[in-house]
């Protein structure tokens, strides 16, 4: 049973200040474009979409890789890593040993 | 309660000695007859010996004494001549003929004793021989005779005793046997007995009591189901409360208190519903689950995600460690015991916690440890804990925890279902409580798509 906010059917993702279009792969911050990949956006993606609840790692690298995909054991984290980059500061949130969660703001 | 074994000895060597008593005095006196036959003929060859070797002169009567049959006191004869004088005799008999010259049998008196006489008359040497038997000596004889061949009779009884008291106990072993099937058997085991292995006379009594044990079954049942089932139907008024109740707070412009407790209170008696189900369903009697190797660790890190909401708004901070362990295992009921330690831990730790949970692969256990640093169980009530509706300082917790005090009896009984082991302990945070759970190891399944994990420690993006 996979709970989901009743945000996902709707084309934007707005949290706080990022907006998400998941009609054109689109991600802005503060009006602002945000320039992610392929990889990144899709994690993105995966925890805004399911915003509070904590992702575990085994969750997002199902998400983003297909089956069989040879994944780099910190894929997710290198990712993670990247994004944190280009977001306000813990926007993304650690749990350690578990996974990720973006709170709603 | 009188031993039936003892009864039947009892009965049955009293029945044979009474048998054999009976025998051996009818042998006695027919035996006494035969013999008293017997002396009686041994008398007469002794006449005809006598009279055979009598010459008719009173010469011999030194020699007579050597003679063997008459050594012997028992035995005694006259030798008489038609005169009337005595001419032989043995040592001991009297000068004078001791009875009246008549032929034929007779038991006479004298030199103290009681005689049997024989009177025999030898027609052409025209003697009387007189033979004479003591009478005591005769019984003797006689009695010694045939209490010989009475006495094994005698010596038998203790070993027929015996032998009775081994025969009846293996007749009554079938008894013990039954006996020890209903003693073996567990408190809630009201299978049936099986007829065939056992003798045909307990048929009537195997039958009542299996007839005892289905109405048992069968009111047990009724009670067990009773309390679930109850459990059941409430279920589809007290989500209709809920959806009235929801209703009722938005129609309002501003809430009531009263509205708002009336929801309170229907989420409490949703959850105690949903955790008496819960109950029911793990246990050993309802339990329909399915074994097969699990991710415990897996297992975990969904369920955290799954309290996500409750996580965030106790603002808890948890962390996990350890490895990747498998354990056989049946998932719903799994996700109980997780849900419910997971869901304690967060209830009961105070805003701003922490809790640690970790599953270790240690030799061929499997530790899943959940951990907070709330306040804790005091030592002298981990016991009570998993007792049901048991809840540490009763109603205090009542008024500010959704609980009923099934959580930790659901997951003993998980625990139970899976053979393993719960340790209650001190958290090694500087309060709390630590929940072991150790499970016996599986072997991780070789077709599983899992892609190994391994955690980087000292990476600040790494979970």
């Amino acid at each position: 049973l996979e709970r989901r906010l009743g945000t996902s059917d709707t084309a934007t993702i707005d949290v706080g200040t990022l907006s998400l279009n998941t009609a054109n792969f689109h991600a802005s911050l503060d009006g602002a474009d945000l320039a992610l990949s392929k990889r990144e956006y899709m994690l993105l993606k995966a925890l805004v979409e399911n915003l509070g609840i904590i992702q575990t790692k085994e969750n997002l690298e199902a998400k983003l890789y297909s089956w069989g995909d040879e994944v780099a054991s910190n894929a997710i984290e290198v990712h993670i890593h990247n994004l944190r980059k280009k977001l306000p500061e813990s926007f993304i949130r650690t749990v350690r040993g578990i996974g990720y969660v973006v709170d709603r703001q | 309660m009188k031993s039936i074994r003892i009864f039947l000895v009892i009965i049955l060597i009293a029945i044979v000695t009474l048998a054999n008593f009976i025998a051996a005095l009818r042998g006695y006196t027919g035996s006494m007859a035969e013999a008293e036959k017997l002396f009686d003929q041994r008398l007469l060859q002794q006449a005809e010996l006598l009279a055979y070797s009598s010459t008719g002169q009173a010469s011999e009567q030194a020699n007579r004494d050597d003679e063997s049959a008459f050594n012997d006191q028992s035995l005694q004869f006259q030798i008489i001549s038609d005169a009337g004088t005595v001419i032989d005799r043995s040592a001991s008999m009297p000068d004078k003929p001791v009875t009246d010259l008549i032929a034929g049998l007779n038991i006479i008196n004298f030199n103290n004793y009681r005689w049997h006489v024989l009177v025999y008359k030898e027609e052409k040497k025209s003697l009387w021989i007189i033979v004479a038997e003591r009478n005591d000596q005769r019984y003797l004889l006689a009695e010694s005779m045939i209490l010989k061949a009475v006495f094994p009779m005698v010596i038998a009884i203790p070993i027929i005793g015996l032998i009775i008291w081994l025969v009846v106990g293996f007749g009554l072993r079938p008894i013990n046997r039954l006996a020890s099937e209903f003693r073996q058997r567990e408190a809630n085991d009201l299978s049936i007995i099986k007829t065939t292995t056992m003798p045909a006379e307990f048929n009537q009594l195997i039958d009542s009591a299996n007839e005892l044990l289905r109405r048992l079954d069968a009111s047990f049942e009724r009670e067990k189901r009773f309390s679930a089932d109850a459990a059941h139907e409430l279920r589809t008024p007290i989500a209709a409360m809920k959806i009235h109740c929801d209703n009722l707070l938005q129609e309002m412009p501003s809430p009531s208190v009263s509205a708002i407790n009336l929801q309170q209170g229907i989420e409490r008696m949703s959850y105690l519903v949903e955790q008496i189900l819960s109950l029911n369903r793990m246990s050993p009697d309802h339990f329909m689950g399915r074994f097969e190797p699990l991710n415990l660790t897996q297992l975990l890190k969904q369920q955290v995600a799954e309290q996500s909401f409750a996580l965030h708004q106790h603002r808890h901070t948890l962390e996990f460690e350890g490895d990747e362990c498998w354990i056989m295992g049946d998932s719903a009921a799994l996700i109980t015991l997780l849900n419910n330690l997971l869901g304690n831990a967060i209830k009961y730790t105070p805003k701003g916690g922490k809790i640690h949970v970790a599953t270790w692969l240690r030799d061929h256990q499997v530790v899943l440890e959940i951990m907070d640093n709330g306040s804790g169980i005091a030592p002298d009530s981990f016991d009570r804990v998993f007792d049901r509706f048991y809840r540490l300082d009763g109603d205090r917790n009542n008024s500010n925890v959704l609980g009923c005090g099934l959580g930790l009896s659901i997951v003993k009984q998980v625990v139970d279902l899976h053979g393993a082991k719960i340790t209650l302990t001190h958290s090694r945070f500087a309060t709390g409580l630590l929940v072991i759970v150790s499970f016996a190891a599986a072997q991780k399944p070789l077709q599983s798509g899992q892609r190994t994990i391994a955690t980087i420690k000292d990476n600040p993006n790494a979970p």
